[in-house]
């Protein structure tokens, strides 16, 4: 009879050892940088709680309430939790009427940015897989990669699927879109150009490395960061190689061009100041810290947040890099800006409003709910 | 670590899984003498059970007795009764670094990834270009639970087998209770592997069953089967 018992006790430990963790909470849980839009007054981004935020610059108001977006959670055994907060990387896109949105739930939402009332979600029903990277409204269409290797086009107004176009890796990035031809890169190491009409392919340029950066397009070239550690030139025509400057780490933030510079941060800690043209190496700012956050462009300056929370203020001529303010706070997301008011989302769910010339921080705001 | 499981599996036709079995292997190939010496000191201490047995009778109530006696007896036998733990205590930073580097490596949300950008080596700078690796393997993602549960059982059963093959009884010179105790021993073996919902719990439990086959062989191999023997004492290993 002791040996029954403790068969028993034995088959249910067994049980409960296979059950329970599958009904507990996953570790290594995404939690999102979205960067923020900025539209007349208004500032839209996404919450680390995986919410739809506007907020009004002048006053810090919520323009409507928080609308959030949730994920149903399964465990194993079919142990369902029930839903959770919805992970958001990329920086929501705005047009005149409509806020578009990109969830790691594998979701994509149009939201009406006066009401914040939900216009259209895509796709209606499932999922699909996580969403990394922003989307991009050009013309009637908004665009977005998927980490099923997929570039989804939908008409902006209605979200029906338009054209749908398959590489052969996750597509982690933000498309860029000029004129006629939308670039995307993808984790099977190819940035791609494709017509916007239809999505057929014009050109593809191979790299040694993952391409997760949003391509840049000044000039007539194309400037794409890879894994490889390279900054590529490419020809925007036929996406044949104009030249590509060697890193000491990936490339996964956005170049930016000024006055025939090109400025590209790595999370080696750099940020490279290169000739547009040619590639050549005019400075290497040291950072100090990995450079994942796109910089911009403010009263003349390029501004780049690193990594440790620091913003700093980057000039050629004279060299120089001015620490502007330390938020003491990481910082992941891409920087957004308007009137010389520079607008940052850190990791800690804060969004802070700073003075582009002085460094002061005019207000923070805490998004999380109470 | 890390930078050596991104090479492997580059090496082996960009499969992680076999990466990780080939690193297991190697892992614990480096670390058999020290598995070796633990073994032996585990059965050094299995035979002397029986004289231990009867120092219990004699001087159970005398606690300090009891001690003293025991002391004097693995002198005399020259066994050390911590003689298995410090060869464990050194492969325990090893293993736990193989098995850190396996999460690191499988980095499947984006915080994570950027994270281990910091991890490679610019010494090896193929690395950087090999990221992210192939986590598929067999039937399973290596990036997600098994849900077939098969692994979770695999790894269950063979420690379940290895205990079985350590556990020592003799049943003619057995205190009373005794049996109760290596039930709780099987029920902890048992209830260790767990599927772990975590991202990276496929690749765990595929370098600990790795980890799991190479000690069964080698005790076998080294002490033999040095199980329950039935109403005789009988050492295994002969």
């Amino acid at each position: 009879m002791g040996k029954v018992l403790l068969l028993a006790v034995l088959l249910l430990v067994i049980a409960g050892g296979l059950a329970i963790p599958s009904c507990s909470p996953a570790k290594g849980i995404p939690r999102g940088w979205s960067g923020v839009s900025v539209s007349d007054d208004t500032l839209f981004l996404g919450s680390m709680e995986g919410k739809l935020v506007a907020v009004d610059k002048s006053t810090q108001q919520r323009l409507w309430p928080d609308v959030p977006f949730k994920k149903k959670q399964s465990g194993g055994f079919g142990c369902t939790q029930g839903t959770s907060a919805v992970a958001i990387y990329g920086t929501p896109a705005v047009t005149s009427n409509l806020v578009y949105i990109t969830g790691y739930n594998g979701k994509m939402y149009a939201v009406n940015a006066e009401t914040g009332a939900l216009r259209w979600v895509y796709p209606r029903e499932d999922e699909l897989e996580p969403i990394v990277g922003g989307p991009v409204v050009a013309g009637d269409k908004v665009y977005f990669g998927s980490s099923d290797g997929r570039l989804y086009a939908l008409d902006a107004a209605t979200g029906d699927e338009v054209w749908i176009f398959e590489s052969e890796g996750k597509i982690w990035g933000t498309p860029a879109v000029n004129g006629e031809t939308l670039y995307i890169g993808s984790f099977d190491q190819k940035l791609y150009a494709l017509n916007v009409t239809d999505g057929s392919p014009k050109w593809q340029f191979e790299t040694e490395g993952a391409i997760v950066a949003t391509p840049l397009v000044y000039d007539d070239t194309v400037y794409v960061g890879s894994f490889d550690r390279y900054l590529y030139a490419l020809s925007e025509a036929d996406g044949s190689l104009r030249w590509k400057y060697q890193g000491s780490n990936w490339f996964w933030s956005r170049p930016l061009a000024d006055n025939g510079i090109i400025y590209a941060g790595s999370v080696d800690g750099k940020v490279y100041a290169l000739k547009a043209k040619n590639g050549e190496m005019v400075v290497v700012f040291d950072m100090e810290s990995p450079v994942s956050s796109s910089p911009i462009l403010v009263a003349g300056n390029v501004i780049v947040a690193v990594e440790a929370g620091q913003i700093y203020s980057l000039n050629i001529n004279p060299r120089q890099k001015k620490l502007l303010v330390n938020l003491e706070d990481e910082i992941f997301a891409s920087l957004a800006a308007s009137d010389d008011v520079i607008y940052i989302h850190s990791a800690d769910d804060v969004v802070y409003a700073v003075d582009a010339r002085s460094g002061a921080i005019l207000w923070s705001l805490e998004l999380e709910s109470e | 670590m890390i930078n050596i499981l991104i090479v492997v599996s580059s090496a082996l036709f960009n499969n992680f899984g076999l990466s990780i079995i080939v690193l297991t292997i190697i892992v614990r190939g480096i670390t058999t003498p020290l598995t070796l010496k633990q073994l032996r000191s585990t059965k050094a201490l299995q035979e002397l059970q029986p004289k231990m047995a009867e120092l219990h009778q004699k001087y159970g109530k005398d606690k300090q007795k009891l001690a003293q006696e025991q002391m004097r007896m693995y002198k005399e036998s020259g066994v050390n009764p911590a003689g298995c733990l410090l060869p464990m205590l050194i492969q325990l930073p090893i293993w736990i670094s193989l098995f850190q580097s396996i999460i690191r490596v499988l980095a499947i949300v984006p915080e994570d990834f950027l994270k281990l950008s910091g991890h490679l080596y610019s010494a090896w700078p193929q690395v950087f270009s090999l990221v992210p690796l192939n986590s598929r393997f067999l039937w399973l993602d290596l990036a997600v639970p098994d849900r077939f549960l098969l692994l979770p059982i695999l790894v269950g059963g063979t420690m379940w087998l290895q205990q079985k093959m350590v556990t020592k009884e003799d049943r003619g010179s057995q205190t009373a209770g005794a049996e109760p105790d290596d039930a709780v021993d099987n029920a902890v073996d048992v209830r260790l592997p767990h599927p772990a919902v975590p991202e990276w719990a496929g690749a765990l439990l595929g370098g600990f069953q790795c980890h799991q086959h190479w000690h069964a062989v080698l005790h076998y191999w080294r002490l033999g089967w040095t199980g329950r023997s039935r109403g005789s004492q009988t050492d295994g290993a002969g």
